[in-house]
This record gives C-alpha cells, sequence and structure tokens, in this order.
C-alpha cells in the first residue's frame, strides 16, 4: 500500500482549504489508508498548539475535531521544516501527532511513490 | 477499480448496532467529513462479524459508503431503503 500525501498550505486566512485538507485526509485514515497531512507556508502553523481552535468554516466541522479525528485513526502531520523555522515554530510548539520533516523527506515518500492531493 | 455500490433491496439482514446519520442532507459538508469517520468509529465497538446498520438520508451516502468499504476492507452486505431518501446500509465487521 502505497502512501497519501494530502498538501495544504493555508491555514486562519482560508479556513475552508485548511479545513478540506484535513477531512480527505481524515477520511483515508479512517480507511485504513497510510496518510500524511504534509503542511506547508501558512499551512504550518495547523500543527501548533490553540491554532486550530479558531478555524471553524460554516457548514463544515470544527476542524479541531477533524484534526484530532484525523490524528486518533492514525494520520501523521508533517511541517515543512523549511517553513516553520522562519516562522518561529519549533518541536515544542507542535501539536501530538506532528512532526517537523526536511524537503528530502517528501521527496523520499513522493519517489516511493505516493499519491499527492493539493490545498 | 470497480464503483459499483451494493444493490438497493427492500430489506436487510438484522443488525448488531445502528449509527444514525439523518438530517445530513441540508449540511453541505457532512456526509463528506463525518459518515465515513463515524462508521469507523462506530465498527471499533464491534466485534469481528457483527453487523453495523447505517441510516442515511443523503443521497450521497450510498456511493460514499460503498467506497469506503472498497479501500478500507469492509464488505457492504445490503442496502435497504425504508423510504425513497432514507437507506440503512449493513456492514459487518472485518475480522
Amino acid at each position: 500500500m502505497s502512501r497519501l500525501l494530502i498538501h495544504c498550505t493555508h491555514g486562519q486566512e482560508d479556513p475552508e482549504r485548511a479545513t478540506l485538507a484535513f477531512i480527505v485526509g481524515n477520511v483515508a485514515a479512517s480507511a485504513d489508508q497510510e496518510v500524511v497531512l504534509l503542511l506547508t507556508i501558512e499551512g504550518v502553523w495547523l500543527a501548533t498548539k490553540g491554532y486550530a481552535h479558531a478555524i471553524h468554516k460554516e457548514g463544515f466541522p470544527p476542524l479541531t475535531d477533524v484534526l484530532q479525528s484525523f490524528v486518533s485513526n492514525g494520520g501523521q502531520i508533517w511541517a515543512c521544516g523549511t517553513c516553520t523555522k522562519p516562522r518561529g515554530i519549533t518541536e515544542t510548539q507542535l501539536i501530538e501527532g506532528a512532526k517537523i520533516r526536511t524537503a528530502a523527506n517528501v521527496v523520499e515518500v513522493l519517489a516511493q511513490g505516493a499519491a499527492t492531493l493539493d490545498f | 477499480m470497480s464503483e459499483t455500490a451494493a444493490p438497493i433491496g427492500k430489506s436487510g439482514p438484522s443488525s448488531d448496532a445502528v449509527l444514525e446519520m439523518l438530517g445530513t442532507a441540508t449540511l453541505s459538508a457532512s456526509t463528506c467529513a463525518l459518515l465515513t469517520p463515524a462508521i469507523k468509529a462506530k465498527l471499533r465497538e464491534l466485534r469481528a462479524g457483527q453487523i453495523l446498520e447505517v441510516r442515511v438520508d443523503d443521497l450521497t451516502a450510498h456511493a460514499d459508503i460503498a467506497s469506503w468499504c472498497r479501500l478500507a476492507g469492509h464488505e457492504l452486505v445490503a442496502v435497504s431503503e425504508d423510504t425513497p431518501h432514507q437507506l440503512r446500509c449493513y456492514i459487518p465487521k472485518k475480522a
């Protein structure tokens, strides 16, 4: 089974994209797929404690609920190291299930055949 | 890749647990966002072989559940119709 890599570049400035990435990721994780939510650019804030609480797009479930379900279903959250560093985000600020990962980590997964979807 | 879903019949097998996801048709994202993770959570409460009955009233739910079952390795053994817009989907928990 190859991995699924869901890529999100948005945070509070685009609640719909931020939430939808985790909705798709959560459906994949709940179907026992190996899934990584890759957060880059403003999306890396989603991996930090407390940030997602403020995100609730009308007609969507609260992002915090989806995010917690995603992690409990076995989904992994990768925050781009190149994007966390200039924003001052460190490992100690991350939510449970999230890790800082490098470009090489991402390229390795892609080279192994991961399917991707971008938000 | 097969995209066929179980045909809709008049009745289904007896179930061991029920998950109701009714009223979701009025919330645009709810079925897509919540239904299959909720099925996953409910199946965790069952033993292998026990049957979960999922009651839905969103027209997209039948295909959504069928697709999720193929991915997760569960079998959608039957689908029955209560009313034209209300279905019962039967999923035994896999071993």
